[in-house]
Parts: C-alpha cells; structure tokens; sequence
C-alpha cells in the first residue's frame, strides 16, 4: 500500500503541501503568540511576554460558566448519541425491515440541512409550546446533530463483526443480553468510543445552531467567545483559544493514540 | 428477528420529535401570515417578499458565490496535497495527515478568531505590510476574508474526500499510461483527474453545502459588508423577531444547498450517491 510504484517526483508537490500545512497552521500558532501580548490591542509580543490576559480571564467569570455549562453538555449530549446511536445502528445494519432504508437517511440528515435552519425550527417550536429552558434546547439540538456521527461509526465496525458469534454464544447459554455485553460490545467499543468523542467535540464546538438556543440562563463556551469577538478588539478571545486549542490537542491526541484520527474521520 | 427494527425505535422517536416535527412546523409556518391577535392565513407574502426585493437575492446571490469560490480555492489547495500523501511513506503520510486534520477537531470560533487577528485593519500582515513601507490592504469586512475563513475551515474535508479516492487509484493503471508514452502532466490530466472525480465531487458538495449555511465566520470575518444567508437568518429571528421572514429565508437556504447536491450527485452515477452521504 505504501510502496507506490507510480511517483510523481520534482519539488513541486513538496513545496505545494508544505505551504497548504504553513497556511493552515501558521493562524493557530499567530493566535498563541498573540495571546500573551503585555499590550492593550491585537499584537505579537516583541520583546516580553506576558500572562496578563490569561490573568484577566479570571475577572470574567462568563468563560468559567460557559466552559462549565460546555462541558455539562457536551457529556450529556455524548451520552444521549451513544446510548440512541448505538441502538439506532444495530437495528439498521443487522435487521432487514420496511423502512430501513429511510431510518438511514433521515439518521444522516442533520449533517445536510443547514444549522442555523435547525436551530430556528426548534427555538420556534419550543417556543410556539411555551417551552423556554435554554438548557433542554441545546441538549436536543445537539443530540439531533451528533447522533448521525455515533449511527456511522458504529455502523462500520458492526459491519466487520460476524453475527455467528452471538449465536455461538446463545447455544452455550447466554441470555441475549449477555451475550451482546460479552461478545459484541467489546468488539464494537472502539466504533461507540469514537462515536462518543466526536460528539463531545462536535457539541462542545457547535455555534450554528446552538446561537439560536444560548440565552442568559444558560450559554456555552463558544457562543460566549463568539459574541466577544463580535463586539471587543483585545487579546483575551486568544488567550481563550489558546485554552480550547490545548483542550481538543487533548482530545485529538487521545483520539489518535486510541484509534487512529485518518480511520476515523473517513 | 422480526422485532430488530424496534432498537432503531427510540433514535427515530428522538428524531421525528426534535429534527422532523421543528423542520415541518417552521416549513408550514413560513406559508403562514398573522392577521392580528393568534388569527393566521395562508399567505407567499413571505416568498414573494424574498424573490422580488433586491436586497434579498444579493444576500442568495452572496451565499452562493462566496460557497462556489470557497469549494474551487480548496480544490485547487488540496488536490497536489492529496497527490502528495498517495506517494508518501507511511511514517511521513501519518505525520502530514495530523497535520492536515488535526484543525478539524479545533473550533471553528477559534480559528476564525486566528484570521481576525492576521487580516485585521490593525492585524498581523496589515502591521507586516506597513512595517516594509507598503500600503495596508483590505483584507476583511469583504468577500476576501470570508473566503480564506472558509477556505481554512473546511479546507480539511476536501483533503479527506480527495485522500478517500485517490488512494484507490490503482498504480498499474499510471504504470501502463507512462509506458505507453505520456508524460506526468498527460497521466495526471488524462487517467489521475478523471479517475479522482468522485471524490472531487463529494468533497465540492460538502464544502459547498457547509459554506453555505455557516454563521459565525462569514459574520466574524465579513461583517455587515459581506453578509450572507445565515446571517440574515439569525438577525431576522432573533434581533427583529420576524419568524415568518426568518423561516423562509431558512427554506431558500435549504433549497440553495438541496439544489446543489441534486445538481452534483445527477452527475455521478446514482450508486456513487451513497459516497457522498455516508
């Protein structure tokens, strides 16, 4: 797979994806530099660096609340996804019935239709029912667009899995329940685990559709950070991102030492 | 089983409720027009409204514009980078994939806010170009910025789309064109571009279809200048409280982006639709 016997040689392709990685990477690294700045506006530091902004972050307690309230949701959101997902999966890739074909495509639905339509529908709706808890909102909104991310990769690794094993299970006595926690389930987990992440980043990142939902009793990290950017020029925003960077670097390498981000994401 | 379609019950359940029946609702509601207290009537005023008024079809117009340069700059970008890993030794291949992906998984505000801070009337290269005596340059508040926003955003799933086919590329097939005579840049245009196809066209179609319908960078990077559909969406709805206009704002969008991936998927064979939703 590796030895191709057919290469394009000469530097071009080289200098080419070596400019396509500055040019993708060189705006995190401006905005880490940037952040400890000892000056008032948007700079690269040039003679000292400086915590001041990470300091004053303390003074602004709407980033603690929101990351706090980011992280609340984005585990209750993850949960939901696995807990439907991986249900939703087995019934799709192991049963024949009528209308499976629909069930696939209206679980892969939300990745088309825009975000800010979904998060209109639903403030609306739960709106025209009287319903106005910011919270509960966000958690269906999120959990509607992260359960397609758990249905496909747990689709995947259920498709390799040979159902035989279950049967074996069962004529050695097992119930169905133990033998789906004892056989499947540890042969899929790595599909669940990473269906999982992707919707802890997933809802952890959202602004499209979670914008329309936030409210003053309960708003999350990215909204928050969103709205200061909009109104405020100062190097605080990145000194935020600098913390959420550092957040998904964690996030990604777990992802990468657990399975392999490239397997993953296609 | 008879009954295995009963596990895929409660997701659907969780679907019709809080993605079906909201979608639905605000679809009928759009055709809808008060007339006074909790009284409704049928109505395309809302439609009407948003076909004729000039100013409505330039935000379409900006959508769709700014979404087709997005998805050709990061074809352009990613296709040699694609090419590039195909042939790369594994170690080297892993290294530029995390690299290339790892932005992915890093928030769309963050890295939006990162172009704030270079492209900037005050920002990085606009001090940078002043420093050596040349004019500053506008970088944001117009379509430029929103397009290097967008571009580095979804930048990373045109690469995946690209790497998914061209890694199936077979090399027996380069292998035969060169020994029958053509050169790199004949190999490339007649077997490796045509054969990449599909995945150019899922990688366009997700680009195209995510361009179209975000918020925040268009709103960060373009501002009032360069506003386009999904901004126009959320001031409606929440800073004029006009769902009526919002909801159908909402549909032309979905339109916009449904139309798109009619048009590009009739062009693949229908099997390969599939590649491009799952």
């Amino acid at each position: 797979m590796n030895k191709k016997a057919y290469v394009l040689r000469g530097p071009l392709l080289p200098i080419w994806t070596s400019a396509v990685i500055f040019f993708l990477l060189a705006p995190l690294v401006v905005v880490a530099l940037v952040s400890f700045t000892p000056l008032e506006h948007l700079s690269l530091p040039t003679s000292n660096f400086s915590l001041k902004w990470y300091r004053r972050l303390l003074e602004h307690p709407e980033f603690m609340t929101g990351a706090l309230h980011s992280i609340i949701l984005a585990t209750e959101v993850a949960c939901t996804a696995v807990l439907l997902g991986t249900l939703a999966a087995l019934g799709i890739v192991r049963y024949r019935f009528p209308f499976r074909e629909l069930v696939r495509t209206i679980a892969t639905a939300p990745l088309i239709v825009p975000m800010v339509m979904t998060g209109l529908a639903i403030l609306m709706l739960f709106s025209s029912f009287g319903w106005f808890d910011q919270h509960f909102r966000l958690y269906a909104g999120h959990a509607i667009l992260t359960l397609p991310y758990v249905v496909r990769t747990v689709s995947a690794s259920l498709t390799g899995f040979d159902m035989n094993q279950e049967l074996a299970a069962r004529n050695l006595g097992a119930s169905p329940l133990e033998a789906f926690v004892r056989i499947t389930l540890p042969q899929i987990a790595a599909g669940v685990f990473a269906g999982g992440v992707f919707a802890f980043i997933v809802s952890f990142d959202n602004v499209g559709l979670s914008i329309f939902l936030v409210g003053a009793q309960f708003n999350i990290l990215p909204v928050e950070l969103f709205s200061y950017a909009s109104y405020s020029n100062d190097p605080m925003a990145a000194a935020v991102s600098v913390l959420m960077i550092l957040f998904s670097m964690v996030a990604i390498a777990l992802l990468e030492y657990c399975f392999g981000l490239r397997r993953l994401m296609s | 089983m008879k009954w295995g379609w009963l596990f895929s019950l409660p997701a659907m359940l969780f679907f019709s409720t809080f993605f079906l029946l909201p979608l639905v609702a605000l679809g009928i509601r759009s055709f809808f027009e008060t007339t006074g207290a909790g009284a409704w009537t049928f109505s395309l005023a809302t439609y009407r409204e948003i076909f004729t008024d000039p100013y409505h079809l330039g935000l379409m117009w900006r959508t769709v514009k700014l979404s087709a340069i997005t998805t050709c700059v990061s074809l352009l970008l990613a296709f040699p980078v694609a090419l590039h890993l195909r042939q790369m030794s594994s170690r080297m291949r892993a290294l530029v994939t995390l690299a290339v992906l790892s932005p992915l998984l890093t928030s769309v505000i963050v890295r939006t806010l990162a172009w704030l801070v270079l492209l900037g009337p005050q920002g990085t290269i606009n001090r940078a170009l002043i420093s050596i005596g040349w004019q500053p340059y506008q970088l944001m508040y117009n379509d430029v910025g929103v397009v290097i926003g967008l571009t580095h955003v979804f930048l990373g799933y045109m690469i995946l789309s690209l790497m998914a086919t061209l890694d199936r590329v077979d090399d027996n097939i380069l292998l035969a064109a060169s020994n029958l005579g053509a050169n790199r840049w004949a190999v490339l245009w007649h077997v490796i571009i045509p054969l990449s196809l599909p995945g150019m066209l899922t990688g366009a179609v997700l680009v195209f279809t995510m361009s179209a319908s975000t918020y925040a960078t268009p709103v960060l990077l373009g501002g009032s200048k360069a506003k386009v559909l999904a901004a126009e969406i959320y001031d409606l709805a929440i800073n004029y409280l006009e769902f009526g206009m919002a909801a159908g704002m909402a549909v032309v969008l979905l339109l916009v982006v449904a139309s798109m991936v009619f048009c590009v998927t009739r062009y693949v064979e229908g099997g390969r639709r599939k590649v491009i939703f799952e």
